[in-house]
């Protein structure tokens, strides 16, 4: 379906779902990592161009249309689809891979369309494989938690099929082409408002703390890495300049930072912090100068790598111990020794530490968005950025691997070398993209020069982190006995005082806590509630009427038959009477007309 | 001697009914075995099918032989075949009174060949009565059973009322036009304000037409009878004096054109019964006063095609009471056939023939749904011929309503197969006469087959408009 | 006009299960009996291969049989097939062998009767799609009455007295205005060839009234909320070969009406009453889906979904363009390949766990994987997902109603959210619903898969290409749509006004700023 000269890289996971069911033994685990080098291959050696259009309902579908743009996220998607199917070698649920590889097939079709149409397709193929992820976990809460999150994102899918269907009547083509604000219609608003609901665009991120933290293992890996990037790629290649992004995302960026900092649950924590992290993306394409288009992208490469390993080590832990409750963990930085230093290397990458992916990526947006002189969301950003820190890359480790004393009860499984491999390999990447940026700098899609490692970019962050990290050692001084949670309660009191505490604490966690209970409850059982209602009324009413009318012709009938006296005399009178008063009726109407 | 030649069939029947007459004479109390009566029925049916195409007039214009007339006394002659047939072992006779029974039915078949000939009024009154007073004496024959008497009663007074209604109103159109030949009323005036008199006199007089036609309102007596009297006499009952009625209406109609007093009255009578019956039917568990409603029901249907007022409309109205009285039949000779002692039926006792007798139930499914009127039986065309007649005729709310009545009457047909064929069997499978399930089929066939290929027999219809020129 | 066929081939098809079902009666066993039918039923299919040579391009009808039947009234015997017929005939003729397969062990008692009436019904089915004498048409609509009652009423669940009087009732009742609006026609027209009728023109006050007997006929049919309370009970009580036929037969039977003599008899009216039927269609879209969504009963779900499924093929048909048309065409289709082959698939569980309850079937992903598979392809095909037949069907309505107005569009895409929501809870408790009761099943037999195989075959056939069977259908509609726009003469509701120019873009990714 595709000309020789491009490989579209999700032939490659497809072809790897089908045949994966028809695979006898295990044997069949060796070849998961080769769908994915293929695709790497076919990226790398793909031009820009446009390739594969098909003819489909009278309509020309492109499905690959290759550009920078969508090189840059193409690349970084294969390469960690090769990192997870490692990650999840030791696997033998064939049910699982066969989602994961439909879902990243999904990935790379959304990447490389060319018009809505196909867009849609591969957009609901995505959904739906990731909504198997989630329930492959095989356990109550995450069957319920896949549910809503299907809805959600069918309700999104929603949302751009209405728009782009209403866009097509207007504007008579199905072409997946950039709108600029100021002549953006209606219809293209809520296409808009479907990528927002991937890009988990604050409010509409509900599902995404809901579900990840509630997938197995390895879906989350492939999960945290897909889905909200992708929605990053095509608010990036169609929705740049858009205001409500810049502003959007900011918003994204410190309310994921200020809710993560009182989770416990450490997937949950991540979970938070992509939202936290995309909003820099989506910030940057709201700003939309080539710098924070730029890094915009650089940022969604770096995240798509940390992130990954972020989810690997904790499921690591999760795995190993069998749960991600921090006031549960604690401890385990002897027995994993190195799940913590590559879950550290994350840490310190989504912090944006320099020398690692995080630096040189997030730097740059927050440095465009002072360029373009927009203040507020680069300080917006910066804080963003403390919090990060804060919770990831100090308070995770700190209650997962230290605080208290391990319990040697706690039996650990051991954790698979696959898992080990994968992670090593997102670790050397978030290090060798800290050290050597211009590897990703070259991949960048628009002209816009710009270097990290300036003085003030490095001491800048220094400090930040330096001030943070100090904070926290006061704090975990003066805290230690206290058991783990409340402690960044005290902790923001020392840093930013009451005020921020309360603005952080109790209006977002309500806020949140409340919108997630509309979310579940208004979402889904309202929706099942209704559904109740309207099939009773069914019964009751629609077949009420239906058998009523049938039942009441029948006693007219009963009726009728009582005429039926038997006695002669009635009958003949009757008979007369009747047949005189049709005869009269007759007449009268003769008489009339 | 080519009088004699033209009335071929009334003579045969005639003769049938004398001979019975004799041998009633000849052994008045010993068991007659009168296995020769259908093969005579047969030969009379025969007969009269030749006769088909015959036309004539004689004893002065009293007495027609037309298209019309053949096309009834065919219709009559089969009815008669199949009600021999049909009677032959008929349980709840006594041995002695089989002879009187079949003698009474042939003179009642053979008054209304007459009936179908005469036309002039007051030879069609004397029909009228010869086929009447034959059935007076039918009814009541039924052993062990009180209801026949008063079943009988209950048809000869109310056959006296309605008799006496039709004589009245005769009085009038002699008043009124001074003749009594159809051939010159037909070119008089029948619109109330030209001849008030006669108007009301031919509604009087056609009285007694509805009487036997079982329209409402002369309808009251059909179910009681029905129920009353032996399953073999309401077979005949139910299908052969319709005919007398329906081939009077036609010679009768055929002088009134849509829109006058007394094609409306008609009309409006025919919307009434045909409602009544099946809302009445409805509430039915006896399987012979069921049928004894739906009468009244389709009675309602043949007025129909009698107000379209067109060659059509009497064709379709012709063709639609032969089709009546074969599905009639077929119901009726399934009746016989499954209550063997005589006994009334009810729905109860059809569960579960599907078993017990398979053949039957097939029949009895396709009678009942030809009375619905239900492709492809020949109930739906001659439905769809009458509506096809009627409509655009000024009576659409006629027509409307006949097809809503399909929708009421379903319930009740439906009700005879769904014991037949979904409800468990009560007893064990009995054997079937080969004969009698034969001749089932023959008459299912015969229903399939005006459904399916009424083209023939429409054309004969067509042949009843002759008295239109 | 029309191209004359040699061997008569629509007759054969229509008399063919008749012959078989005469044959019936004098074969002893039953074993011989289901064989029999299903070679009737394999021979049936053989045969309607020539129907392939069908030529799309040719206008009119082909394949046309026409012989003298009552010339006092010009009815005639009169087949013949169009785009619109012709795929619904292929459906009904594929189906016959599949019913048998799939009542193998279902069907335990009366197999003769039961298989008798499965070739009277095809018989039936085929007449009416393929009929073109107004009179012939009515003959097979009311003809296939009978055998479904009886498949109801003989073969059914529990409350089968109850469910089958309602359907015979209900739609016997639904339709006699159909005749006396049959009887007006030929009044008006003089004829009862359907192709004659077409090229009349009539009265809007005559259509006026046409149209609401025939469209209450098709909508009882259909069936369109709130005519639609007979089917949920029918498909409840109805064996699996009778939902079968009903969800893919039946149904379409109405809709195929409203296309065959709605719009080209009563064009007007049609277009008088189009806001009527089109708010009809999205309350069957919704309501179907939210009830749908609250069913515990799979058959009844299944059943439900047909309303809000049949809705959007009603809704395309009203929206009078091509897309919109075609889009409904095709859905009908695809609704008669899916939901049958759900039905049937709920039909395999029912023969194993003796319940339709969906409490009893959870949990069978890990005993039944192939079954869980199909069931899960169905499904998917049954929300519309994209790359399956419905998806297809679907858009193609979509576009077509946003075409015509924004708002219609609008308010029936929630109807495809529920449709996923409803479809999705049904497989995932199925799958992995706790707690699990599918331990003592086996998977699916060789038999099984003989019947699911081929219809999931098409789903993704007709899911990745449908050039083909559109191409079949389209050159029909366009015609039909052609007279229907010379009656009415309106030029609304067609293609939007010529494309707008794409909206520029910002500077900054504007495509030659890349690299």
């Amino acid at each position: 379906m595709i000309g020789t000269d491009f490989l579209h890289p999700a032939v490659w996971f497809i072809a790897m779902a089908a045949i994966l069911p028809l695979l006898p033994g295990d044997r069949w685990r060796r070849l998961l990592p080769v769908p994915a080098v293929l695709a790497i291959l076919s990226v790398l050696s793909v031009k820009s161009g446009t390739y594969g259009e098909i003819h489909y309902l009278g309509q020309t579908l492109t499905l690959g249309r290759v550009d920078t743009l969508a090189t840059v996220f193409a690349h970084v998607f294969a390469i960690q689809a090769l990192i997870g199917f490692i990650y999840s070698m030791h696997l033998t649920d064939k049910a699982q891979h066969v989602a994961a590889s439909l879902y990243v097939a999904g990935g790379f079709g959304c990447v490389f369309a060319g018009d809505y149409l196909t867009l849609f397709m591969f957009w609901e193929l995505m959904s739906v494989a990731s909504t198997f992820l989630i329930w492959l976990n095989r356990r109550k809460d995450s069957t319920a938690a896949g549910f809503r999150y299907f809805m959600f994102h069918t309700l999104g899918g929603l949302f751009l099929l209405g728009g782009m269907l209403i866009r097509y009547k207007v504007v008579g083509t199905f072409a997946f082409t950039p709108t600029g604000p100021d002549m953006a219609r209606w219809y293209d608003y809520l296409i808009l408002l479907g990528f927002c609901v991937n890009a988990a665009l604050v409010p509409l991120h509900a599902w995404l703390p809901d579900a990840y933290p509630r997938a197995t293992i390895t879906g989350a890996v492939f999960m945290s890495a897909f889905t909200t990037k992708t929605a990053v790629y095509v608010l990036a290649r169609g929705f740049s300049g858009f205001e409500v992004l810049a502003v959007g995302g900011t918003i994204m960026a410190v309310y994921g930072v200020c809710y993560a900092c009182i989770e416990n649950n450490a997937r949950r924590i991540l979970s938070y912090h992509i939202v936290s992290q995309v909003g820099y993306m989506v910030a940057g394409i709201g700003i939309a100068t080539p710098l924070t288009m730029n890094g915009a992208c650089a940022h969604a490469y770096a995240h798509i790598i940390y992130k990954g390993l972020l989810f690997m080590t904790t499921g690591a832990v999760l795995y190993a111990a069998g749960t991600a409750r921090l006031n549960e963990l604690g401890g385990l930085v002897r027995r994993l020794p190195w799940v913590f230093v590559l879950y550290m290397v994350a840490a310190v990458s989504i912090s944006g530490m320099p020398l690692f992916s995080g630096f040189v990526s997030k730097t740059m947006v927050i440095a465009g968005a002072a360029e373009a002189h927009r203040t507020w969301l680069a300080l917006g950003l910066e804080l963003a950025s403390v919090g990060t820190f804060l919770s990831v890359g100090l308070k995770l480790p700190y209650f997962a691997f230290y605080a208290k004393p391990d319990d040697m009860t706690r039996s650990l499984t051991p954790v698979p070398g696959n898992m080990y491999v994968a992670m090593g390999i997102g670790a050397f990447l978030c290090f060798f993209i800290g050290v050597y940026p211009q590897f990703l700098y070259a991949m960048l899609p628009f002209e816009a020069h710009y270097v990290p490692y300036t003085a003030w970019h490095v001491l800048q962050i220094s400090i930040l982190l330096g001030f943070t990290g100090y904070g926290f050692y006061l704090m975990v001084q003066r805290l230690k006995p206290e058991p783990g949670f409340n402690m960044d309660f005290e902790f923001f009191y020392i840093m930013f005082g009451r005020l921020f505490l309360r603005l952080c604490r109790y209006p977002f966690a309500l806020v949140d806590t409340w919108w997630s209970a509309v979310y579940r409850t208004g979402g889904l059982r309202g929706l099942l509630a209704w559904a109740k209602g309207s099939s009773v009324f069914d019964r009751v009413v629609i077949d009420g009427v239906v058998d009523g009318t049938a039942g009441r012709v029948r006693s007219l009938g009963h009726a009728a038959a009582g005429t039926q006296t038997g006695r002669l005399q009635t009958y003949i009178t009757g008979a007369v009477l009747l047949f005189l008063a049709a005869t009269g009726l007759v007449a009268t109407l003769m008489l009339l007309n | 001697m080519t009088g004699l030649l033209h009335l071929l069939p009334e003579t045969f029947q005639l003769v049938l009914a004398i001979a019975l007459f004799v041998v009633l004479l000849v052994k008045p109390d010993r068991e007659t075995g009168l296995k020769w009566l259908p093969c005579a029925a047969l030969l009379s049916l025969v007969v009269t099918a030749m006769s088909l195409t015959q036309s004539a007039t004689l004893f002065e214009g009293s007495y027609r032989i037309d298209g019309l007339s053949q096309f009834f006394k065919l219709a009559v002659s089969i009815g008669f075949f199949v009600a021999c047939l049909n009677a032959l072992d008929h349980p709840t006779l006594k041995p002695t009174q089989r002879t009187d029974f079949f003698m009474f039915l042939a003179l009642s078949a053979w008054g209304l060949m007459l009936l179908s000939s005469a036309a002039e009024l007051m030879t069609i009154f004397l029909a009228l009565e010869i086929s009447s007073y034959s059935l007076y004496g039918l009814i009541p024959l039924r052993t062990r059973d009180r209801g026949a008497a008063e079943a009988g009663i209950k048809y000869i007074l109310f056959g006296a009322a309605a008799t006496a209604i039709s004589l009245y109103g005769f009085s009038y159109i002699v008043a009124g036009h001074q003749t009594t030949y159809l051939a010159e009323l037909v070119t008089r005036q029948w619109s109330f304000a030209a001849a008030p008199g006669a108007v009301i006199g031919l509604i009087m007089f056609m009285a007694g037409f509805f009487y036997k036609l079982a329209l409402f309102p002369f309808h009251f007596w059909c179910p009681d009878v029905y129920q009353g009297t032996s399953n073999e006499t309401a077979a005949y009952v139910a299908t052969l004096p319709k005919l007398g009625a329906v081939v009077i209406l036609i010679r009768l109609a055929s002088m009134l054109t849509p829109g006058l007093g007394a094609t409306t009255l008609i009309a409006v009578i025919g919307a009434v019964s045909m409602t009544f019956g099946n809302l009445a039917a409805l509430a039915q568990k006896d399987v012979k006063r069921l049928l004894g409603y739906s009468s009244i029901a389709h009675a309602g249907y043949v007025t129909v095609g009698l107000v379209a007022g067109t060659a059509e409309g009497l064709a379709a109205a012709a063709f639609y009471s032969l089709v009546y009285i074969i599905m009639n039949l077929t119901c009726f000779w399934v009746i016989c056939r499954i209550s063997g002692d005589g006994r009334n039926l009810q729905l109860n006792d059809l569960n579960g023939m599907f078993k017990t007798r398979p053949a039957l139930a097939f029949v009895l499914a396709v009678g009942a749904f030809a009375l619905v009127g239900l492709p492809p039986t020949g109930g739906f065309m001659g439905k769809l011929f009458l509506f096809s007649a009627a409509w655009g005729r000024g009576y659409d709310w006629l027509v409307i309503l006949a097809a809503l009545n399909t929708a009421i009457s379903i319930y009740y047909y439906l009700n005879l197969v769904r014991h037949a064929y979904t409800d468990e069997p009560g007893e064990s499978p009995m054997p079937e006469k080969t004969g009698g399930v034969l001749f089932a089929g023959v008459l299912a066939g015969a229903t399939l087959v005006l459904g399916l290929f009424p083209a023939r027999f429409f054309e004969l219809a067509m042949r009843v408009t002759d008295i239109m020129k | 006009m029309m191209t004359e066929s040699t061997f008569p081939l629509l007759s054969a098809l229509v008399f063919l299960p008749l012959a078989g079902a005469v044959a019936l009666p004098f074969i002893k066993d039953d074993r011989t009996i289901r064989l029999f039918s299903l070679i009737i039923g394999l021979m049936e299919t053989a045969m309607a291969l020539p129907l392939l040579r069908y030529q799309p391009g040719v206008p009119g009808f082909q394949f046309v049989e026409q012989i003298p039947w009552v010339p006092e009234w010009g009815l005639t015997y009169f087949l013949g097939v169009d785009g619109i017929s012709l795929l619904m005939i292929l459906l009904t003729v594929g189906l016959l062998p599949l019913c048998v397969l799939c009542s193998w062990n279902y069907i335990g008692k009366r197999i003769r009767e039961f298989h008798f009436m499965l070739l009277l019904m095809t018989s039936a089915c085929i007449g009416v799609f393929a009929s073109l004498d107004f009179v012939l048409f009515y003959l097979f609509w009311e003809a296939m009455l009978v055998p479904m009652y009886l498949l109801i009423a003989v073969w059914g669940g529990p409350r089968r007295k109850y469910a089958s009087i309602k359907f015979f009732l209900y739609t016997l009742a639904g339709s006699t205005m159909l005749l006396v609006a049959i009887v007006a026609f030929f009044n008006s027209a003089g004829t009862f060839s359907i192709p004659e009728l077409m090229t009349r023109e009539y009265p809007f006050g005559f259509q006026f009234w046409a149209f609401l007997a025939m469209a209450l006929a098709f909508a009882v049919k259909c069936p369109m909320f709130p005519f639609h309370t007979w089917l949920p009970a029918a498909h409840v009580e109805a064996p699996t070969a009778g939902s079968v036929l009903l969800a893919s037969v039946l149904l379409k039977m109405g809709t195929y009406g409203f296309l065959r003599f709605c719009i080209p008899l009563t064009p007007d009216a049609a277009l008088y009453f189009a806001p009527l039927m089109i708010g009809l269609s999205i309350a069957s879209i919704i309501y179907g889906g939210l009830v749908a969504l609250g069913q515990q009963d799979m058959k009844k779900l299944i059943a439900y979904s047909s309303v809000g499924h049949m809705g959007f093929v009603t809704l395309g048909i009203f929206m009078f363009n091509l897309r919109g048309v075609e889009g409904a065409l095709l859905q009908m289709l695809n609704h008669g390949i899916t939901t049958g082959a759900l039905f049937m698939l709920v039909g395999a569980v029912y023969e194993r766990s003796h319940s339709r309850e969906i409490a009893d079937n959870m949990g069978l992903g890990k005993f039944l994987p192939a079954y869980m598979f199909f069931f899960g392809l169905f499904s998917l095909s049954s929300l519309g997902f994209p790359g399956t037949n419905s998806f297809v069907g679907e858009v193609l309505v979509l576009v077509g109603a946003f075409q015509s107005n924004v708002i219609i569009g609008a308010l029936a895409i929630p109807g495809a959210m529920l449709a996923a929501a409803y479809m999705l809870r049904l497989l995932q408790k199925l799958a992995w619903g706790k707690p699990e009761s599918g331990s003592r099943c086996t998977d699916l037999s060789i038999r099984e898969w003989a019947y699911l195989a081929p219809l999931a075959a098409l789903v993704l056939y007709i899911g990745l290409a449908p050039t083909r069977t559109l191409s079949i259908i389209n050159p029909s509609i366009t015609d039909l749509l052609e007279t229907f726009r010379s009656k009415t003469a309106i030029t609304a509701s067609i293609d939007p006004a010529g494309p707008h120019p794409v909206p520029s873009t910002l500077a900054v990714n504007r495509q030659e700023v890349l690299k």
